[in-house]
């Protein structure tokens, strides 16, 4: 008699969450089985690999790391242009830092004429994260959404607390939202279904359930996330069953692991190397915990992931 | 320090002055007078509940949310972020009052049901057989031929009519014994506990009533009874607020109070002085003689217990949470400080483990659920929720700090069920105006546990409140009133209640309701799940606790604080730690019986349960994450 191995049955299936549209479109989600477990059921995607680009040139950056940037980080569209072209960046992830009126003078007017020129630039699916105070994120989530409608652009990001505020400017341009809960299957959960109540569709939303780095409080991430995963594909809780999203590249470029030099610290070995090895190991960490969008940074850690994800699915 | 400034500080209406040192806390100051101030949160700055108006002079305080611009204006501030740096006259505003005034007011309800209850066939029932005796003696006299000690006679006595052997005899009684017995031809009435082995007291001949005092000590009320030991009637009850409240509303505040410096003395001192007040209150109003008083029996969690005894409390909150002991030695009136009573010698009922108290044994006894075969869930809705489940042949029980919003406490027009209480709610669904019943035949002061749950549930299922208890601003809520981004739903308004101010509910009572509903449901469901119970295999459950007679069970229900079930198997059964006291009052094997309950319930400690927290957060939602779970709330 041969060996049969033992299969999990999967009573619910992960919401396909479409982003982009026509010809940038592509699928988030839409798994019945826990991450990479093809010979269980379907996984009809690969993870979305979205790299960071910024509205302005970042401040805080290695210079390793920035060195693949340093020609287009003035200019958001050629910088968007760049990660798809050359680094085979499935999405782009922007982030709207000149709206903090601390950090610039952007208007909200401006903001949405931006994220337009650079969706219709790339030719792939945007996510687009409001950095700045309630007020003024409530008035770009607002323009972004209007200038972008239908567009399905990935929107970041509600809490539970502001919500009400927030959600509405994209259900009405029916654009997705990311729905932020801290490191909590419940708070999750609850944010989702206040979501849902208010009307937006359950297939318009990624849930982040909050990401750290690689050394810093991973396992929790990774027992949050697969606790959703549980829940969502084994007990069909269909309050759980949102694709993921981890903004996990702002995580791994601010440790000091990435930053400090191999002068300072001989025993961790050639600073670039290192970094790339953080950022893939993070990254493969949430992956196999449930992530299905991702944000990266470093070019090699994109090429290292995408091959481990290709490698798995096989 | 000699050159540190001192500064005066005079307190209206009261007229109480106080020299403080500069940056004195001006709440501090306020309770070094002696004048009560509310405080639900030991002055941390979170409650809003102790603002004062600043007549004159120069106090330093935090801005807060808690206090609007208007008010801000005319002086009002929060007292425990507040700091004396000069000569002041500071006004504490007569609502502060609110309590006291309802004190005051007629707890008959309240009471009546207790009794009413013991004789119901839901209760254990009671039976007249105390440890303590008072009979008429007769002690021979002594002769030529018979010159034996008076003492030695009085033994022989009390061994032919106790059957008693070397009874303690203290030196008080012997004091009087040999000119009692000659006025009286030796004959006498002592007074004997069969316990103890001891000779309480002996007076003139004369065989008269004789009375004990049962006695709950909870976090936020307590409740005296007098009761006939030869009948088991209830002469007469009082009740009243613990007056720890002012050091903290809750089990944890008290017992950080406990460690400052004579704060265990304060503590102590303050619910002793209460307890004389009541004792003397009851003396009065029932014409009892202080000389027929011969016991007292007081149940109470376990933080209660240790404060009443003036032991420390600390390590109930330290790791691995133990208490000095789970019952205290028998004790006598005088060493305890209660001052209008003497000889009477005091008992207290055995509790479990450190969050799992004597009240609860108490309650475990009352409801009968050791005697059944039927599994009962046992829930007592104090500041603590307390838990028990089982039958006659196993009981586990659990604690979760619920807070003290089911007693009226960290919510801000909340109050104890009494008198001027709003017990029942109805919410107009095209209106949202609230209609209410309240308890005695007054305008509203406030609204009790039971009034607070009905409102909850209302608000709910029509919607003035969503699934995260947060208001729904956008439905034309006239009710609604924004005081300074602080959302209120107004319940009575000013014009109709009694204190001349609207009785409101606010974001933050809300939150406060939210934390307590979720603390209790989680304790459920934990110990359900953990013994591998299902909710269906509960033949009864029965809520206890002050916060009300007339409690919704169908709104407990919508808010997701008790499980939904058929509401035919609840039973809301009132105070149940002083119904067990009453029981252990009268009777000896009864008393006895508790310390067998306190043996066989199993305590689970929750607080190291990450399940019950998991549970804690899924239960912060209206009625609770999991619709699973209850499936009647739409």
């Amino acid at each position: 008699m041969n060996f049969q191995i033992p299969k999990e049955l999967y009573t619910g299936k992960i919401n396909s969450l479409k982003l982009g549209n026509e010809k940038s479109e592509i699928i988030a989600g839409g798994e019945s089985a826990l991450p990479f477990y093809n010979f269980e059921g379907e996984i009809p995607g690969k993870p979305v690999i979205a790299i960071d680009v910024f509205d302005a040139k970042p401040q805080n950056w290695p210079d390793y790391l920035l060195d693949y940037f340093n020609d287009v980080a003035e200019d958001p569209v050629l910088w968007a242009k760049k990660c798809i072209e050359k680094f085979n960046a499935d999405a782009i992830c922007f982030h709207l830092t000149k709206i903090n009126p601390d950090a610039g003078t952007m208007t909200a007017d401006e903001a949405a004429d931006i994220v337009k020129n650079v969706r219709e630039a790339i030719g792939k699916p945007l996510i687009v994260y409001a950095e700045a105070p309630l007020e003024i994120v409530a008035e770009v989530m607002k323009k972004v959404s209007e200038k972008n409608a239908g567009s399905n652009i990935l929107l970041g990001w509600v809490e539970e607390n502001n919500y009400k505020t927030l959600a509405a400017s994209a259900i009405g341009y029916k654009n997705n939202l990311i729905a932020l809960s801290p490191l909590d299957v419940n708070i999750a959960k609850q944010l989702n279904i206040l979501l849902t109540q208010l009307g937006l569709p359950a297939n318009k939303i990624a849930m982040d359930p909050s990401s750290s780095g690689l050394g810093y409080g991973i396992e929790y991430c990774f027992s949050a996330m697969e606790r959703l995963k549980i829940a969502a594909l084994l007990q069909d809780d269909k309050m759980t069953q949102m694709p993921i999203i981890n903004n996990i590249a702002e995580e791994v470029w601010k440790v000091k692991e990435v930053r400090e030099s191999e002068e300072v610290y001989p025993d961790w070995g050639n600073l670039e190397e290192r970094g790339i090895n953080w950022e893939t190991i993070s990254v493969m960490c949430l992956l196999i915990s449930g992530s299905n969008i991702v944000t990266m940074r470093h070019p090699k850690a994109v090429k290292l992931v995408k091959e481990i994800i290709s490698d798995l699915l096989q | 320090m000699l050159d540190k400034k001192h500064f005066s500080i005079k307190f209206l209406p009261s007229g109480k002055t106080i020299k403080v040192p500069g940056d004195y806390n001006l709440r501090q100051a306020i309770l070094d007078c002696g004048i009560d101030i509310e405080s639900a949160c030991d002055g941390v700055g979170t409650c809003g509940r102790c603002k004062v108006q600043v007549k004159s002079g120069n106090i330093y305080s935090k801005k807060v949310k808690f206090i609007n611009a208007r008010d801000r204006d005319e002086g009002y501030v929060l007292s425990c972020l507040s700091k004396v740096r000069g000569d002041a006259i500071v006004f504490v505003p007569e609502k502060k009052k609110v309590r006291a005034k309802i004190e005051e007011g007629n707890s008959k309800l309240y009471e009546s049901k207790v009794y009413s209850g013991v004789k119901s066939d839901e209760f254990a029932q009671f039976d007249i057989n105390p440890w303590i005796i008072k009979e008429e003696i007769i002690v021979e006299s002594p002769t030529l031929n018979y010159a034996t000690t008076d003492l030695y006679r009085l033994r022989k006595s009390l061994k032919t009519n106790f059957s008693l052997n070397n009874v303690a005899v203290p030196l008080s009684v012997l004091r009087k014994l040999p000119g009692l017995l000659r006025e009286n031809n030796f004959k006498i009435t002592a007074t004997v506990d069969k316990k103890s082995n001891s000779l309480i007291n002996i007076q003139p001949p004369g065989k008269k009533k004789y009375y004990g005092f049962s006695l709950d000590i909870g976090t936020t009320t307590l409740v005296l009874q007098v009761v006939d030991l030869t009948t088991g009637e209830i002469i007469g009850s009082t009740s009243g607020y613990n007056p720890q409240i002012k050091f903290g509303e809750d089990i944890i505040n008290r017992i950080i109070y406990s460690t400052k410096s004579d704060g265990l003395n304060r503590l102590r001192n303050s619910v002793i002085d209460s307890i004389n007040n009541m004792i003397l209150k009851l003396l009065t109003s029932t014409n009892i003689n202080e000389e027929d008083i011969v016991l007292m029996l007081v149940a109470g969690n376990s933080t209660m217990m240790h404060i009443f005894y003036g032991v420390s409390p600390k390590f109930i909150r330290e790791v691995p949470y133990i208490t000095v002991a789970n019952q205290f030695s028998k004790t006598d009136s005088s060493e305890m400080g209660l001052k209008y009573i003497k000889n009477v010698a005091i008992y207290n009922i055995e509790g479990v483990a450190s969050f799992l108290g004597g009240d609860i044994t108490s309650g475990v006894l009352a409801v009968n659920m050791s005697k059944r075969e039927g599994i009962t869930l046992f829930i007592d809705l104090g500041t603590n929720g307390e838990i028990v489940v089982g039958n006659f042949e196993w009981m586990m029980g659990c604690s979760c700090s619920a807070g003290p919003a089911f007693e009226g406490g960290g919510v801000r027009c909340g109050s104890r069920a009494v008198q001027g209480a709003i017990e029942k709610v109805f919410i107009d669904e095209d209106t949202y105006k609230c209609f209410y019943q309240v308890i005695g035949d007054s305008k509203p002061v406030g609204i009790c546990g039971a009034g607070l749950i009905d409102l909850m549930g209302e608000m709910f299922s029509k919607g003035i409140i969503d699934r995260k208890g947060k208001f729904n601003k956008g439905i034309g809520n006239s009710y609604l009133t924004n005081a300074d981004g602080d959302f209120r739903y107004i319940i009575a308004e000013s014009g109709n209640s009694g204190t001349g101010e609207d009785i409101f509910i606010s974001e933050i009572d809300i939150d406060n309701l939210m934390r307590a509903k979720a603390a209790v449901y989680s304790g459920i469901k934990t110990i359900l799940e953990d013994i591998g119970l299902k909710i269906a295999d509960i033949e009864k459950v029965c809520i206890a606790g002050g916060l009300g007679t007339n409690l919704n069970i169908k709104n407990a229900v919508t808010i997701g604080m008790l499980p939904d079930i058929n509401t035919d198997r609840y039973a809301f059964v009132g105070n149940t730690s002083i119904m067990g006291a009453y029981l252990c009052l009268l009777s000896e094997n009864k008393f006895d019986y508790t310390s067998e309950i306190a043996e066989k319930i199993t305590y689970i400690e929750l607080s190291t349960n990450m399940k019950f927290m998991d549970r804690y957060v899924a239960g912060l939602f209206l009625p609770y994450t999991d619709l699973k779970d209850f499936p009647s709330v739409r």
